[in-house]
């Protein structure tokens, strides 16, 4: 009888002939290992992946190991500082629910009953290029979707839709984010606000944050930037239904009755303009449009506002006055998620317009003219269509399809050009306009981040090709015919990050260590995709290390250096008057200026002009739910995290005292929230507080997790994606207004689950 | 104990085309009897069940399960409840000692069962050493983990295998501690 030997283990030669080592043995198995800071510790430049802010970061590394990660000066998103988030992030790699190796669906299971088989890698790889390459041939490259999020999506949303012909590629970063804000910031200045907000925070002396999280979507510069704007004595106006952490340290919180922010935003205009306090050279220097707005805004007085807002006239006319006594050094800064009632567009472009009107686009104090780094691209023959998943940084440039290629599957749903996420689930269902039948998902969680999940579901049933590339298990991982376990991001290289900013920058993404388990980097996964698919030649380059390497050569740099280095920051040019010294001017719209009146809004039959429209009304017993984010959490990636979730393991429902009172709940209670379409979401605790209006609640989002193979994160709190079954498409910019839906509280147990803290407990005894 | 080390190896790797052959030639089967001989135990029987049916049990029991994985394969789970503790860093100082190394090809953590399985099969010459790393690290893993392999593994291959091989290093320890008394 002889067993096949396994190699899994080597003895090594110095092992041979040891001299008995029992003894030793029994030593070396109650011994307590030494510090990891007295090894030999190696330091790795890199950069977090825990939020998008993406700070440059120094990992302190012990063979396979992370044991510590900090910001560094030289990177000006950390500037040698690290939110929790950042800190805690690196007990991701080392999650024992990870995804550790490829997967296949088994053959005649059900999509959803999450039956695996292990596969190498060539397998699965082989097996998705199979199937890709049979629906190209049966519907044409267009019937495969790509949808990423993340540092490493480039290569999936990006550059291996545009190799492969496929338009449709989306990030629910635009239409589930940014994209009123940056849509409106291109018909407004013709410019991007981009992913590192343009806020001159140290130099402003009045700030407006309207909707602005400030302090919960903790961005860490900005959050630096921000104290110490209040430090040097900035004036703060908080606009938010809520008392948020933002509220807590302002001048003024104005709790505005929601969805009413474009009628207050009007009134201030109004009294800018009746009172003639709006910068008045620089709006005749900057700008078009000026003698139409003053028209326009006439009737909009702050009564007007206040009856709407429920915002007293004068408190309206106080804060005008006071930006104005302030201005250019006044600022209202755009927040990122801007996607609420569905006229969002709108509400941004009246933003921008009163930002005009205080003079403080390109100004001190006001906004900077962000500029990206010069970096090349990777020498490749032309790519059949032009990337086109958009991002923070707004719509792409390219419209019309090249001939034999199909326009997106959401062309024509609204004006924008960049894609709607949302917009492409229904074709999946009804194959209108044409068949969509494959997906890839790469790092985003489509049943926390699109809203109608029943909806997405349906979808998912329906497709020929699921493929999840992702870290965790999550719920919509669990679906797919191929899971592809990805390195995280201590594990891997990346595409070079470039960073528009007052001093553009490029930042570099390095292995800490080897990848952990059968994982492999996005761009080796990429690569040898397209190597299956016949697109070799769109990735000429041997390995990720060439193709970086080739990129930094054309900034004078090379990869080793830039190893050494971690970020390479270049000049900017963030202040109007460095253009006008180069007899130019930074705006990009037709006019060449900022467009308070848009010619290019009215000629596609949109108003020119922000136009209020007041939002639906909650059904009779129904809050409006509202949301938001957590300072130690980043959207629903990071509830199975053991040191974030000690710091907050779920989320409760805020609710007004006198409501809860009315309601017979008592603080701690738990509740269930139902939505308007019957959804039912918790247990999760009633938090009884005074800090939001009776016609709301507000949860933070991402939690609510309800995949069992996340041992921390699941049944722990409610989703406020869940409870979004419904949406309003924003017509200009394609953005899906999440904030037309309700829910009414009915009491709950409080849930049988173990404490976090009683689990890590258990983990560290 | 080195036999006890190869059947561990075998019986936990990711099954392949080596597991079938030891299947098929009975070889496994075989152990398991004579190792039964050894310490006076029943053997079990093994089921018979096609390679396919042990990967999509294997990939659920100890890969990837959308209701949750019911046994992490690693022994460190079971010492520390969580990866790369306090036991993992013992385990790791221990191959060290006996001058082992984790195979390039090995994609998988140095404490899963399959790994120590064979560790304890290559030190056959240091009967100490492979005596501590079953008592300590494996036999840990077994009892914690062989209750729940009854209850979830839908072959019973593997939950007969960790339940016969608890019971051996039951033995096994009883042998140990007899030894060490005065």
């Amino acid at each position: 009888m002889k067993l096949e030997r396994r190699s899994f283990l080597k003895l090594s030669a110095a092992a041979v002939g040891a001299v008995s080592v029992g003894g030793a043995a029994t030593l070396v198995s109650r011994a307590k290992a030494a510090p990891w800071y007295t090894q030999e510790v190696r330091q790795v430049f890199s950069i977090c992946e825990n939020c998008f802010w993406r700070c440059g970061i120094k990992a302190s590394v012990v063979g396979n190991r992370v044991y510590k990660v900090e910001g560094y000066k030289e990177n000006p998103k950390s500037r040698g500082m690290l939110c929790p988030r950042g800190q805690g992030a690196p007990a991701q790699t080392y999650d024992p629910d990870r995804l550790k190796k490829p997967l296949i669906r088994v053959e005649g299971s059900e999509r959803g009953a999450g039956q695996y088989r292990e596969a190498t890698w060539e397998e699965a790889l082989d097996y998705i290029a199979k199937k890709m390459l049979s629906l190209k041939e049966q519907y044409g490259p267009e019937s495969i979707a790509f949808f990423g999020h993340g540092t490493g999506d480039g290569w999936f949303v990006d550059f291996l839709p545009a190799a492969w012909g496929s338009p449709n590629a989306a990030k629910p970063s635009v239409s589930l984010c940014t994209a009123p804000r940056e849509v409106a910031a291109q018909y407004t200045f013709g410019r991007a606000i981009g992913g590192h907000e343009p806020i001159d925070w140290p130099n402003t002396r009045y700030i407006v944050l309207i909707g602005h999280h400030i302090g919960e979507d903790t961005h860490n510069t900005q959050l630096q930037d921000w104290s110490q704007a209040r430090k040097n004595g900035a004036k703060l106006v908080v606009v938010d239904p809520r008392f948020s952490t933002a509220a807590a340290k302002a001048d003024r919180w104005l709790p505005i009755k929601p969805g009413t922010d474009t009628a207050l935003l009007l009134a201030w205009m109004h009294v800018l303009i009746a009172e003639n306090l709006y910068d008045k050279a620089y709006v005749q220097k900057y700008t078009v449009g000026f003698e139409q707005l003053a028209a326009h805004v006439k009737p909009y007085t702050p009564e007007w506002a206040e009856k709407e807002t429920e915002i007293p006239a004068q408190v309206i006319r106080e804060v005008a006055r006071e930006m104005a006594r302030h201005k250019p050094k006044a600022v209202l800064p755009p927040t990122r998620h801007t996607v609420w009632y569905g006229n969002d567009t709108q509400r941004m472009r009246a933003l921008y317009i009163l930002n005009a009107l205080l003079g403080n686009y390109g100004r001190e104090g006001g906004f900077y003219i962000a500029m990206p780094p010069y970096l090349e691209k990777y020498p490749t023959p032309p790519l059949p269509l032009e990337p086109n998943a958009g991002g923070c940084s707004g719509p792409a440039k390219a419209e019309s399809e090249p001939e034999g290629y199909k326009p997106r599957a959401d062309k024509g749903k609204f004006l924008a050009k960049s894609t709607a996420i949302q917009e492409l689930i229904e074709p999946m269902i009804t194959g209108k306009p044409y068949p969509i039948q494959g997906l890839f998902a790469y790092g985003i969680n489509l049943f926390h981040a699109i809203p109608n999940v029943p909806r997405t579901k349906e979808a998912l049933s329906k497709l020929d090709l699921y493929v999840a590339i992702d870290v965790l298990p999550q719920e919509h991982v669990m679906w797919a015919d191929v899971i592809l376990p990805e390195a995280t991001y201590l594990e891997r290289y990346d595409d070079l990050v470039a960073v528009a900013h007052k001093t553009p920058f490029i930042e570099l993404r390095m292995p800490a260590h080897e990848p952990l388990w059968d994982t492999k980097p996005g761009w080796w996964i990429a690569k040898e995709l397209g190597k299956r698919l016949g697109l070799e030649q769109f990735f000429p380059w041997k390995d990720i290390e060439e193709y970086l390497d080739t990129r930094l050569q054309s900034v004078g740099l090379d990869l080793e250096t830039m190893k050494q280095m971690g970020t390479m920051v270049q000049n900017g040019k963030p202040w109007l008057t460095d253009w006008e010294k180069e007899n130019t001017l930074p705006f990009g719209t037709l006019s060449g200026k900022i467009e308070l009146y848009s010619e290019a809004l009215a000629k596609a039959g949109f108003d020119p002009l922000p136009v209020y429209e007041p939002p639906e009304a909650a059904p009779e017993g129904f809050y409006r739910l509202l949301y938001g984010r957590s300072p130690v959490h980043t959207f629903a990636r990071t509830q199975n995290n053991p040191v974030l979730m000690e710091m907050e393991p779920s989320n409760s429902v805020w609710l007004n005292a006198e409501e809860a009172q009315r309601l017979g709940f008592k603080a701690g209670d738990y509740a269930y929230l139902v939505n308007q379409d019957g959804v039912r979401e918790g247990p999760v605790r009633v938090k009884a507080t005074q800090r939001i209006r009776k016609d709301a609640v507000y949860i933070t989002h991402g939690f609510g997790h309800k995949a069992k193979g996340m041992s921390l994160a699941n049944g722990r709190g409610a989703s406020d994606s869940y409870l979004q079954t419904r949406y309003t498409l924003d017509p200009i910019s394609g953005g899906a207004g999440l904030r037309n839906n309700y829910v009414k509280l009915e009491k709950a147990p409080a849930p049988r689950l173990k404490s976090v803290v009683q689990i890590l407990k258990e983990r560290r005894a | 104990m080195q036999l006890l080390g190869w059947v561990t190896a075998a019986a936990f790797a990711p099954p392949k085309a080596a597991l079938e052959q030891d299947l098929l030639a009975g070889t496994l089967q075989a152990a398991l009897d004579e190792m039964a001989k050894t310490y006076g135990l029943a053997p079990p029987k093994l089921p018979k069940t096609d390679l396919r049916a042990l990967q999509i049990a294997h990939t659920s029991l100890f890969v990837s399960n959308p209701a949750g994985l019911p046994c992490p394969p690693y022994v460190g789970m079971a010492l520390d409840e969580r990866l790369f503790g306090l036991g993992f860093e013992r385990l790791m100082a221990l191959y060290r000692l006996a001058g082992l190394e984790v195979s390039p090809d090995w994609r998988d953590l140095p404490d899963h069962l399959a790994a120590v399985g064979e560790a304890i099969a290559l030190l056959g010459e240091k009967p100490e050493l492979a005596r501590t790393l079953a008592l300590e690290y494996l036999y840990p893993w077994l009892k914690r983990y062989a209750p729940v392999l009854q209850e979830a593994d839908p072959t019973g291959f593997y939950s007969s295998i960790a339940v016969f091989l608890s019971k051996v290093l039951e033995e096994v320890n009883g042998e140990t501690r007899a030894a060490q008394l005065p």
